[in-house]
């Protein structure tokens, strides 16, 4: 008989009073039962009350089975199945699993360990080193400006050595990188002393550099010049000036004027020669290579 | 146990004695196992279950907020144990909701012992609660079968406990219609256990 659906929330129709005891007398329906029902499951119901629902919930026989089969349901599920003893398995399965944390932590450790070894040592050798190298000079070790450089001077200094430079003559400067070139000497020894311009190619040997080689000729009396120019006339030089030497760089004065004497007498000879006849070409000493 | 013998066990466990650890167990794996053996529904898996989340809480101890019982820890971390391993073998798990939806569970028809009675009681109730939604199961069966609060059950499970209620009024109620089915049955078992 659920002639009360929507019922909630009225008191006199819930067979409840104001103050939401169940009023004597009055039958509560089956919803309300439920409801209250729902309450006594969830723990939530009082004895007196649960008392009174019980009576109540006798008087409706639909209700009441309800609440008897929800009732079973819940009892079956408080009986649990006896449990298999695991402590043995656990408790071996915890002492492996500590083992390998334990094993695994001393790993990590020891490569810690190693690794703060390997760096205190470097660390060490970097201190003895530096130690050792600030001490050394007090010993009389490696000086300090091979180190460190020379000690600064003067800041006032510098303006003065860099106007002393300026100021110096530039022919001057020319002449400590550059030694003086005699002007009065004729290129075409330089030329003719040459053996790059001279001789076959074959007699070019590695790195382009010319062999030794007893045929050599100066420039303009042999080789390839005389065939490309046949009308060209060409001044062969005196041929005793072949013989002589570049002058040395040690000793310029001087060979200067043993060449000047030198290339005097060479001049004179050549033209007396000149004079009497042509003579067949001369073979030029090879002491007139300048040397490498 | 009270919260200070247990956080005194649980000083002595973290340190390796074997004793106290032992005193954890024997205390709390019946109530562990039944919570996984309800919630998935086989003996084998709550045993793995039970096992692993033993052997997690025991080595992890140090790790233990004593805000907390030890009995609720343990819970959370058997629940999560269970949540993995459902992910692991979800077509196993799907399958097998799908056979415990079936239907009745076939009964023996041989006259019944005190024991077959039991046993045909609790594969009927086994067979409706894998009928439930999840959250409806565990919302039952820690309130039910756990005795625990309402308001440990919203703790646990990270939701209010008005839902917490809910779920367990909708539990209720669809587990008494899935056991409707076997209704005549359990009451004969039932008359069978006295």
């Amino acid at each position: 008989m659920n002639v009360n659906s929507g019922n909630s929330g009225n008191g006199e129709r819930d067979g409840k009073g104001p103050s939401g005891l169940p009023v004597p007398g009055t039958l509560p329906t089956t919803s309300e039962l439920r409801r209250r029902a729902t309450s006594f499951f969830d723990r939530e119901m009082g004895p007196a009350e649960t008392i009174e629902f019980q009576a109540r919930l006798a008087e409706d026989p639909r209700a009441l089975r309800e609440f008897e089969a929800t009732r079973r349901a819940i009892e079956h599920l408080k009986t649990g199945r006896p449990a298999p003893d695991l402590t043995g398995s656990i408790l071996d399965e915890v002492e492996r699993r500590r083992r390998l944390l334990g094993a695994h932590r001393h790993a990590r450790r020891r490569r810690v360990s190693s690794v703060m070894t390997t760096v205190g040592a470097v660390a060490l050798l970097a201190a003895v080193f530096f130690g050792v190298d600030a001490i050394l000079p007090q010993l009389g070790g490696a000086p300090v400006a091979k180190h460190r450089g020379a000690p600064p001077g003067p800041l006032v200094a510098v303006p003065t050595a860099v106007d002393g430079e300026s100021a110096a003559p530039n022919d001057a400067l020319a002449l400590q990188l550059r030694p003086p070139v005699d002007a009065s000497r004729d290129l075409r020894w330089d030329i003719s002393g040459s053996p790059m311009l001279v001789g076959a190619p074959t007699d070019i040997g590695r790195g382009g550099l010319p062999l030794e080689t007893t045929s050599w000729a100066p420039l303009g009396t042999s080789g390839v010049w005389p065939s490309l120019f046949p009308n060209a006339s060409v001044t062969r030089p005196p041929a005793a000036a072949m013989l002589i030497e570049p002058a040395s760089p040690a000793k310029p004065a001087a060979d200067d004027k043993a060449s000047d004497k030198a290339s005097d007498k060479a001049s004179d000879k050549a033209k007396d020669k000149s004079e009497s006849g042509p003579k067949p070409e001369t073979k030029p000493d090879t002491k007139a290579k300048s040397p490498r | 146990m009270d919260r200070i013998e247990e956080r005194r066990l649980i000083k002595r466990a973290a340190k390796g004695d074997h004793a106290a650890a032992e005193i954890f167990v024997r205390t709390y794996q019946h109530s562990v196992y039944n919570y996984i053996l309800r919630m998935c529904g086989r003996p084998d898996i709550a045993e793995d279950v039970v096992q692993e989340a033993f052997v997690r809480a025991l080595t992890g101890l140090d790790r233990f907020d004593p805000r907390f019982r030890f009995s609720t820890w343990l819970f959370v971390i058997a629940r999560r144990v269970y949540l993995n391993w459902i992910q692991k073998h979800r077509p196993d798990s799907n399958s097998e909701l799908v056979e415990a939806r079936g239907g009745p569970a076939k009964l023996p028809e041989t006259a019944m012992t005190r024991s077959d009675a039991t046993g045909c009681i609790r594969d009927s109730l086994q067979a409706a609660l894998m009928g439930l939604p999840p959250d409806q199961r565990e919302v039952l069966i820690l309130f039910h079968q756990q005795e625990w609060s309402i308001r440990v059950i919203a703790q646990h499970l990270d939701l209010p406990e008005g839902t917490v209620k809910s779920h367990l009024h909708r539990g209720r109620k669809r587990l008494r219609l899935l056991l409707e089915p076997y209704r005549t049955r359990i009451e004969d078992e039932a008359e069978v256990l006295g």
